[in-house]
């Protein structure tokens, strides 16, 4: 076999590799973001979109629907009552689901660490890609966040943990007895 | 302001036992609660705005504010409850909207209501054991 790369007009390489990073590539340039704007992470989650930041310029559009949906920024204050609801949304986004976690409280519960409402283990119940620090992080740092998980995506060329089967592991259990 | 209508009121309530502090707040007996604020309502102090509880570390005490629209006054009535055994009549057959005041202070102080058959948990999820408002629960709920 020749080496790798693209020589006189003609790619050179594995078949399955090629058609890996072609997807990949697709997968980074056409990120689905369902957001959750909770507290002041929210307020910049939302300018990120708007044509001053223009997220869409690296591919991220901002969905209703989850169920489209490959990318969740979770952002603000995660308390133990949304958590059910936050890891029902995850488990209904299409596979592979890639997550950004947005601001202090999303990582480590930020000011509110003491409260008795708080989590502070988001990554515990939901695998996260990328942290993006900031209390709250301006979109400047959330588009960054974002170009990170593109080179990761890129990069990474498989689907760790991402694809359905190993999602399992993350799975929440909707026991239907919830009361809203 | 002059709390004229208010300190008529106490004059009125004289009979209950009532206790003035120097901020013209009273303190009452629990066994007297339900007579005190039917007496503040026949006098125009008919609308419950707050239902709310202290925790002192000793004792605990909830705190009813006894508003007035008729004369633009506000009366606070005090009860001190004791913090292994914390028990006030209900004022919801009174004020059928003090249920969820009652149920927010039943589930953050862990006073019980007596009479009041509806208290279930409202702003906490169910998995939170303990009463998060009491001085002696841990910080972030963490042991």
């Amino acid at each position: 076999m020749e080496e790798e790369g693209v020589r006189m007009g003609i790619i050179v390489g594995k078949v399955e590799k090629l058609f890996k990073e072609i997807s990949n590539w697709g997968r980074k340039n056409s990120l689905w973001a369902a957001i959750q704007p909770i507290g002041c992470c929210g307020m910049e989650m939302l300018a990120t979109s708007t044509p001053h930041y223009d997220a869409d310029r690296w591919g991220v559009l901002y969905f209703e629907s989850v169920r489209r949906c490959d990318l969740i920024i979770v952002g603000g204050y995660i308390t133990k009552k949304y958590l059910p609801r936050l890891k029902y949304v995850y488990d209904q986004m299409t596979d592979p689901t890639y997550v950004l976690a947005m601001g202090e409280c999303a990582i480590s519960g930020g000011p509110f660490y003491d409260s008795y409402a708080m989590v502070t283990d988001v990554d515990e119940h939901i695998p996260i890609d990328v942290h993006i620090p900031g209390c709250p992080p301006r979109p400047e740092a959330l588009l960054d966040g974002i170009r990170e998980l593109q080179e990761k995506i890129q990069e990474e060329g498989d689907l760790e943990g991402k694809l359905p089967e190993e999602k399992v592991e993350w799975r929440y259990e909707y026991s239907g007895e919830q009361e809203d | 302001m002059e709390n004229k209508k208010t300190r008529e009121l106490m004059d009125k309530l004289e009979e209950y036992s009532i206790e003035k502090d120097k901020e013209g707040k009273i303190k009452v007996d629990k066994n007297n609660l339900k007579n005190i604020c039917k007496t503040a309502i026949e006098n125009e102090f008919d609308r419950l705005s707050s239902l709310t509880a202290v925790d002192y570390k000793d004792y605990m005490e909830v705190v009813y504010h006894l508003g007035s629209y008729e004369h633009k006054e506000v009366l606070v009535v005090k009860v001190k409850v004791d913090k292994e055994d914390p028990k006030v009549p209900t004022v919801s057959d009174i004020w059928s909207y003090a249920n969820w005041y009652e149920r927010e202070v039943w589930e953050m102080f862990g006073i019980d209501f007596k009479d009041n058959s509806d208290l279930r948990k409202l702003l906490l999820p169910e998995e939170i054991d303990g009463n998060p408002l009491r001085k002696e629960y841990p910080i972030g709920g963490r042991e």
